[in-house]
């Protein structure tokens, strides 16, 4: 409905502007007390109340208007030539330390490289790229149809693979929009896999881009709702300062927003789930071959000239209400 | 390039100048109160300060420049981008080059068989749009650098960071071939190429380079190979990797034409030589040629609306000036 969301954090403006009408009413009004005398005092505020409040009025339509408008207002559909074809996808992999925790046999990273694998054998002719994140981000893989290269980097990714800590899942976003060359006209997703535990960054606004890239990111939550201890490869566990072990749960609702945002679907994945690289594929085709009508695709109406066009009526309507002299005292 | 989809738009600037006249200079307008001096009793009128008239006139100017930039928003700006789409698929190419020391012999004009061969490589890369381009170094052992990929400033940052002696010493020119053909197997492109670029004879590795160079026939990948460097006695210097020292040497060339002459031969290829970054350059454009196809492409323009700077900022001058008019000048309405 909206290609930038997040500028609808400008109706927070709207208080400033009463507020701002407001200071300005009283000081007319006493200035108006003052000049007006006794005799048109009376019917001169009865005027500019009448006036202030259809100007408050008019302007906040004019602002409410251009917010929209920027905010990328879309209603209704039409057909657009569509020249995509191909397909390309980078997987972004989450390989903080949290993805060690043990759950159903195996880790979350072990649970999603299985995924990964089984989800790339269904992508025939599809170029992959693999992106890994930990307190930073790295491509590993450019896109390619190499799979033995992907396979050889799936062999040894870990946390070992960064030095630094943390879970940089807004730089893995990044890094992945990065991976994509310029100007192809092809379908392109990310496929990533997090327990969405970050404690830096704002994965959101990277899931902007990506909208704004028309690349959906399709995110696979990984781990249980009721969480598991971390468990380092040389068996120590995670230990918190009391030197009980770290609990580490998914960060399913954060997750679930940068798909929304981005335009993609989330997946969650708790332990051995062989029927998960079907769903995203499954998704992935919807997403190439959804919408489409005889080589067009259905897109949602831009209806930015519209909004302008309302927003400088109302502009000029407020300015009217103070150009049009009123009951020839105002 | 700037183009306006519905430039017939812009007519309607045509009303803010009447608009001005309306609210600012009509006689009988609106927002000012008329009274008979001759009863006023209080105290004398004094013209505004100064720097709120200048402030007033500065907030006027700009609220009628947000409004004209709200209208040419609504023209619909856009960026018109010419793109190309290659309809069909380019080869896949894979660039094997030496990273033994003897590529450290500064004999290619002043600069070394290394730092030449990276920089025409570099430049041909530049040169390729719809390959898939992929790196294999190879000194004792041989190592894949990067997958045949679109993604060529991946490609050249790898070439950049690509040092001599990072695989040992020794010349696996067999392995080279053999793992560049293993990630070109499954390539989906019809056209497989490899170019070896080298300057010495095979004296490492578990693969004899005449094996690979079959292998890589039956797997129906060219080879060219490129011969580098002067024959007989020439010093190399380069930094040990794993050292980090410095080593100097002298080497005497030991490059098997005959063999690199095979492997060319076999694959459909062609064997080079180059003794200078001339003739390298050369060769490199030469093999461009070769493998240069017509391909179908389709040119089309992408239209980028930019349109929403437009609107933030005529709606951020228009409540700038919106704002300072009602808090700080304080005209009545």
């Amino acid at each position: 409905m909206f290609d930038r969301p997040a500028l609808l954090f400008l109706f927070f403006l709207f208080p400033l502007i009463a507020l701002a009408w407001r200071i300005d009413f009283r000081r007319g009004r006493a200035t108006l007390r003052a000049v007006g005398g006794r005799w048109r005092s009376a019917i001169l505020l009865d005027v500019y109340v009448f006036k202030s409040f259809f100007s408050l009025l008019f302007f906040s339509l004019f602002f409410a208007a251009s917010v929209l408008a920027l905010a990328g207002f879309r209603w209704g559909e039409h057909l657009v030539e569509e020249r995509r074809s191909g397909q390309e996808l980078v997987i972004c992999l989450d390989v903080s330390n949290s993805m060690l925790a043990e759950e159903g046999g195996a880790s979350r990273l072990q649970h999603s490289i299985r995924t990964v694998r089984r989800t790339v054998a269904g992508l025939e002719g599809v170029r992959i790229a693999l992106v890994v994140f930990k307190g930073q981000a790295v491509q590993l893989i450019p896109l390619t149809e190499d799979r033995y290269v992907l396979e050889t980097a799936l062999r040894y990714v870990g946390p070992s693979v960064m030095t630094d800590p943390g879970s940089g899942l807004e730089d893995g976003i990044r890094r992945s929009l990065e991976s994509f060359p310029p100007s192809a006209q092809t379908y392109r997703s990310i496929l990533l896999f997090s327990d969405g535990e970050y404690h830096s960054g704002n994965p959101l606004a990277a899931a902007e881009e990506a909208r704004s890239a028309k690349i959906p990111v399709y995110v696979v939550a990984v781990g249980k709702d009721e969480g598991a201890a971390v468990r380092f490869s040389d068996g120590r566990m995670l230990l918190d300062n009391s030197g009980n072990p770290v609990i580490s749960r998914p960060r399913v609702k954060e997750l679930d927003r940068i798909a929304e945002i981005s335009g993609g679907r989330l997946f969650r994945l708790a332990g051995e789930d062989r029927e998960m690289s079907e769903k995203i594929l499954a998704a992935m085709k919807t997403q190439a071959e959804g919408n489409m009508v005889l080589g067009m695709r259905r897109e949602k109406k831009d209806r930015f000239r519209l909004l302008v066009f309302l927003s400088l009526l109302f502009l000029t309507l407020s300015l009217a209400v103070k150009a049009v002299r009123w009951k020839n005292i105002l | 390039m700037w183009r306006l989809d519905h430039p017939h738009v812009l007519l309607l600037l045509l009303i803010v100048p009447l608009l001005i006249y309306l609210l600012y200079y009509r006689r009988a307008r609106g927002g000012k109160i008329s009274f008979n001096f001759s009863i006023w009793k209080g105290d004398r009128f004094t013209g505004a300060a100064t720097p709120r008239r200048v402030l007033l006139v500065v907030t006027r100017v700009l609220f009628w420049i947000g409004f004209s930039i709200l209208l040419v928003a609504m023209a619909g700006p856009v960026v018109i981008e010419k793109q190309r789409k290659y309809l069909s698929r380019g080869l896949d190419l894979m660039v094997v080059l030496d990273v033994s020391p003897s590529m450290s012999a500064r004999d290619v004009g002043t600069i070394t068989r290394f730092d030449a061969a990276r920089e025409v490589v570099r430049d041909f890369i530049s040169g390729r749009e719809n390959d898939a381009i992929g790196l294999v170094i190879f000194g004792a052992e041989a190592a894949l650098r990067v997958p045949p990929t679109f993604d060529y400033p991946f490609l050249g940052q790898a070439l950049d960071s690509v040092q001599v002696m990072a695989l040992g010493d020794g010349t696996a020119i067999g392995m080279g071939i053999a793992v560049a053909a293993v990630h070109l197997k499954d390539s989906g492109s019809g056209e497989r190429v490899i170019i070896l670029v080298t300057d010495g004879d095979n004296n490492a590795g578990d693969i004899e380079p005449d094996q690979a160079a079959e292998v890589a026939a039956a797997l129906r990948i060219r080879i060219y190979t490129i011969g580098i460097g002067s024959e007989g006695e020439t010093t190399i210097q380069f930094i040990d990797p794993e050292s980090g020292k410095e080593v100097r040497g002298v080497y005497e060339g030991k490059l098997n034409e005959d063999l690199l002459k095979r492997i060319a031969n076999v694959t459909g290829g062609r064997y080079f030589h180059s003794g200078t970054l001339g003739i390298l350059n050369t060769i490199f454009q030469e093999i461009d040629g070769l493998e240069s196809r017509v391909q179908d492409v389709a040119v089309f323009t992408e239209r980028r609306p930019r349109h929403g700077i437009f609107i933030l900022l005529g709606l951020g001058m228009i409540l700038f000036c919106v704002l300072m008019n009602k808090l700080v000048i304080g005209e009545l309405l």
